[in-house]
Formats: structure tokens, C-alpha cells, sequence
């Protein structure tokens, strides 16, 4: 053999490799499964942080639920002590309040309404307080507090129970409250059910609106009216309330909206609607007009009821000697309709004036 | 024969990496969706209802309530207003997948970014007695891409107490 092939058989690339030690299929297999772990783990972490943020906006969500449930309860302390005061009358702690809007405001319902969102229970707990010889508060012993309750708000759900508490205190009884009067009103409505051919909120029929009319013997600032009512189906559409000088006439004043889901559904309620600001009313007659959104008065609004309006019937006139009943204001979207009167008819009502 | 069984190795191995990365893709664009729509959610609804229990009344005439794209009117005391104007009206509302906030005489700022989708931004108002008026907020917010969905939803319900 030449020299020259000698020395090219030395330097082919296998023998090269063979001579150097290589790079086999070892080292491919370890950096392969090194890789491999790696990318598992970036995997892993990625699917905590996702798990973690998921966990995150569950407390988040829960945490803001628990902390309204106490907003509540300071709503109804600010209505009331006596809404406070008297669910610890029987001493149980361990009862629980389901915070709810109902007629237009908070309440703290002793049934569940169901789960909030499909997912979590919420309910307060409230705990009678007391304090020591310095008005410091005590675990135990001490003296009662009536001015003073413990209320604790908790979220569950699958994923844990959020609690949050706090103290509130009846010091709104060493304030002058704003305060208002029934000036103007109607009780004895006792007809539970609907005016006949008439149904409000319309069913997407634009039968358009009830309404009733009062007098006023003096000028007054009306705060709010009230309306006796009742739900009579699941879901009617959430109404308001306006005062006009005529049923068709000018709005003079436009009340807060109150969500038709949250009215009485078992036994007629006083349902209150605030103006805000008052609104300045002359001696004389006007009218109340309930509207809903969407809209009664025009058809194919998508308006669902039904609310009953409690009224009575009384011949040869209603017993209400100030005004009168309407039904169907501004039937089919004509806003100068005034409806049909009900000389026979008057609704349950309350018109409030600023003290 | 030792060709065929490397070649289908590496097939694997390609494979599974590929397969690993478009994983851990999906993995922190999901994270990702889910962290804008919760920051995005828990800031917005902060910034609303700060404004709520600062304000002194709702300016109804503008409000929308009991709408899933509503909008809410304040007035605040502001003293420390130049022109001597006392109240100051600050809007929030929804448009277009986005919430806005407008102090009077200013521009609109958005409080949500556009990689969230604002599906509901509804207000209610609660008079609880005279004088006593609180708003109870619901912003549903997700992600604005379909691919990676995420969703939050916050309640909050705030007194209006003015400045104090």
C-alpha cells in the first residue's frame, strides 16, 4: 500500500470520530431528556401560575362579595337600627342572613336566594358585643353593648370560604336624621291581581302605563312616593316612577329605577320610589305615573310583567276623593295619551314630603 | 435499518418538542388573559367605586342604571378647583368592549385596555332611606381574544358619602 492511502484511510472521518471518542448517541439521549425536563418544568410552572390565577380571581371574586355583604348590612343599619338590633333578638349567632335587594333596597333575607354567579353562598352572621369597665370590647364577660354588633360576611364556594368582619355601631342615634312624612296617601287598596284587560309592565304589547292622580292641599318637596305592590311573574321588566302635573303632561320629577326581580313576589310590599332632588309641588292635583324599561308604552320594546298595582274598586266613584286611577297612558308610543280614566278605581299609594 | 430507527427517533423527538413549545405556548397565553382581565377588572373597579363614595349625589339626568352597558354620573365637592366651580361631573361608561372615565372639561380616558373585552358594566342604584343612596356595580370583563378565554366577575356595592 502507498503512503499516500495509508495516510488517507488515517484521516477519514470515522476514524477520526472513533479515535477522538465521538459524539454518540449517548450524549444525544442525555441532552434530549435534559431538554425534555426542561421544557417539562417551564410546562409545570406555567400550570401552577395558570392554577394560581384561577385561585386568585376566585378570592378576588369572593373577597368582593363578602366585603358587599357588609356594605349591605351598613345599608340597613343606615336605614334602621332596628334592622340590625332585630336579628339578634332570638341570640343566635350561628343564624345566617342572606343580604338581597328587594323593593329597591337591601334587606337581610333569613332564606337563601341561591348561589351568586352559579357559585358562591353569601351570608352574614351578626354576634351581640360587649365591653369592659374602659368601653374597651371583650371576648367574654363585660357588659352588653346595644349599640354595637359584630357582623361577619362570608363567600364560599368549592374553592373556600372567604370571611370578612367588622363592627358597626347605632351612632346615626346621636345624628338628626333627614326625615320625611306621608303627606298625601291611600292604604286601604286590598285588590290583589290586575285591573281587568290592563297589564303592567306591558307584554311587549305597548299597552302603555298606569297611573294615579292626588291632590295636594298645601306646596310641599316630595321625597319620595310609595306604591303597594306585588310581583306576579318571574321576571317583569324594572320600573320607575315619574310625577307629572297630567298623565301625559310634563315630567316634573323621575324617581330611581327599582329591578322588577326584586319586588315581593309572596304578599304586597310598600315599594318605595326617591326623587332625587326633591321635587317642589304647588297646592293642586297630580299625577304618578309607574313606567318600565324597556318601555310599556311602545310595542315590541321587549317590556315583560307582570306587577300588580294593588287597587279597590268602589262604586260610584273610587275612595280616594283627590284624584283618580288611569290605565293605558300613552298607549302604543303616543306620548300625549292620557289613558283611560277610572273614575271607579284608585291604587294604593304614599307621597312623601321633605319635614 | 439503523437509519430507519434514528430517522423515526428523531421524529419523535422533534415531535415532542414541538408539541412541548406550542404547549407551553398555550399555557402562558391563557396565564397571560387571565391576569390582564383579573388586573383589569380589580383596577377599573376600584377607580369607579373611589369615585362613587367620594361623590356627593348621581346626576341622573345622564346615568344609565340596570343595563348591562350602563353609565354612571357623579357629582363631587371639589374645593380645590380653580374657577371656583364646587361640584365636579365624572362620567363612567362603556364603549366599544372598553370603559371610560371623563372628568368635566377633560378627555376621555379609558380604564380598561383593549386586550379586554368590558361584556358588562351595570350599575344599579340603591336608596336605601332619605339621604342614604348607594350603587351596587357589576363588571364582567374577558379576555378580548376568544382563543385564550378568561372571564371575571366583580360586585361591589358603595355608599355615596362625599368627601369625607
Amino acid at each position: 500500500m502507498k503512503k499516500d492511502e495509508i495516510q488517507k484511510i488515517k484521516d477519514s472521518p470515522a476514524r477520526v470520530a472513533r479515535a477522538g471518542g465521538g459524539f454518540g448517541v449517548i450524549e444525544i439521549v442525555v441532552v434530549v431528556a435534559v431538554a425534555a425536563a426542561a421544557l417539562v418544568g417551564f410546562l409545570q410552572v406555567g400550570v401552577a401560575a395558570l392554577r394560581l390565577l384561577k385561585a386568585d380571581r376566585s378570592s378576588l371574586e369572593a373577597t368582593l362579595l363578602a366585603r358587599e355583604g357588609l356594605d349591605a348590612t351598613r345599608s340597613a343599619r343606615d336605614e334602621s337600627w332596628a334592622n340590625i338590633a332585630s336579628l339578634t333578638a332570638s341570640q343566635s349567632p350561628s343564624a345566617r342572613y342572606y343580604p338581597v335587594v328587594q323593593n329597591g333596597k337591601w334587606v337581610l333575607a333569613v332564606s337563601s336566594p341561591g348561589l351568586i354567579n352559579g357559585m358562591y353562598d353569601r351570608y352574614i352572621q351578626v354576634e351581640r358585643v360587649a365591653r369592659n369597665g374602659y368601653d374597651d370590647i371583650v371576648l367574654s364577660g363585660g357588659t352588653d353593648d346595644s349599640g354595637t354588633r359584630k357582623v361577619t360576611a362570608h363567600a364560599s364556594s368549592t374553592a373556600g370560604d372567604v370571611v370578612v368582619s367588622t363592627y358597626l355601631t347605632n351612632f346615626q342615634s346621636y345624628l338628626t336624621p333627614s326625615a320625611d312624612a306621608v303627606s298625601v296617601s291611600y292604604t286601604s287598596a286590598a285588590t290583589d291581581g290586575a285591573i281587568s284587560g290592563f297589564s303592567f309592565p306591558s307584554q311587549n304589547a305597548g299597552d302603555g302605563d298606569p297611573a294615579q292622580s292626588f291632590t295636594t292641599g298645601s306646596d310641599i318637596r316630595v321625597t319620595r312616593i310609595s306604591a303597594y305592590m306585588r310581583r306576579a311573574t318571574t321576571a317583569p321588566s324594572d320600573i320607575y316612577a315619574q310625577i307629572r302635573p297630567t298623565a301625559a303632561g310634563a315630567v316634573l320629577g323621575t324617581s330611581q329605577i327599582v329591578g322588577g326581580v326584586t319586588i315581593s313576589t309572596t304578599s304586597p310590599a310598600w315599594v318605595d320610589f326617591y326623587f332625587s332632588p326633591p321635587v317642589s309641588l304647588a297646592a293642586g292635583t297630580y299625577t304618578m305615573r309607574l313606567r318600565s324599561i324597556p318601555d310599556s308604552a311602545t310595542a315590541g320594546s321587549g317590556s315583560a310583567g307582570s306587577v300588580y298595582w294593588q287597587y279597590t274598586l268602589q262604586n260610584p266613584s273610587g275612595p280616594y276623593a283627590g284624584g283618580t286611577a288611569r290605565k293605558a297612558v300613552g298607549y302604543l308610543g303616543n306620548p300625549a295619551d292620557q289613558g283611560q280614566q277610572l273614575d271607579q278605581y284608585d291604587f294604593g299609594f304614599k307621597v312623601y314630603a321633605s319635614q | 435499518m439503523e437509519t430507519v430507527v434514528y430517522v423515526a427517533l428523531l421524529g419523535l423527538t422533534t415531535s415532542f418538542f414541538v408539541n412541548s413549545f406550542v404547549q407551553i405556548a398555550s399555557v402562558y397565553s391563557r396565564a397571560r388573559a387571565e391576569r390582564e382581565v383579573l388586573s383589569n377588572a380589580r383596577t377599573t373597579l376600584e377607580a369607579v367605586t373611589d369615585a362613587i363614595s367620594s361623590a356627593r349625589a348621581v346626576y341622573a339626568p345622564t346615568s344609565r342604571f340596570n343595563t348591562d352597558a350602563g353609565q354612571v354620573s357623579l357629582v363631587t365637592d371639589d374645593d380645590t378647583v380653580i374657577s371656583g366651580e364646587p361640584s365636579v361631573y365624572t362620567d363612567f361608561w362603556v364603549d366599544g368592549g372598553r370603559i371610560f372615565e371623563r372628568k368635566e372639561g377633560g378627555s376621555a380616558i379609558p380604564l380598561s385596555a383593549s386586550s379586554v373585552r368590558v361584556s358588562e358594566f351595570r350599575a344599579e342604584r340603591i336608596v336605601q332611606a332619605l339621604g342614604r343612596e348607594s350603587v351596587k356595580m357589576t363588571i364582567r370583563m374577558d379576555a378580548a381574544s376568544d382563543r385564550y378565554p378568561a372571564s371575571v366577575t366583580l360586585n361591589a356595592t358603595t355608599a355615596l358619602r362625599g368627601n369625607y
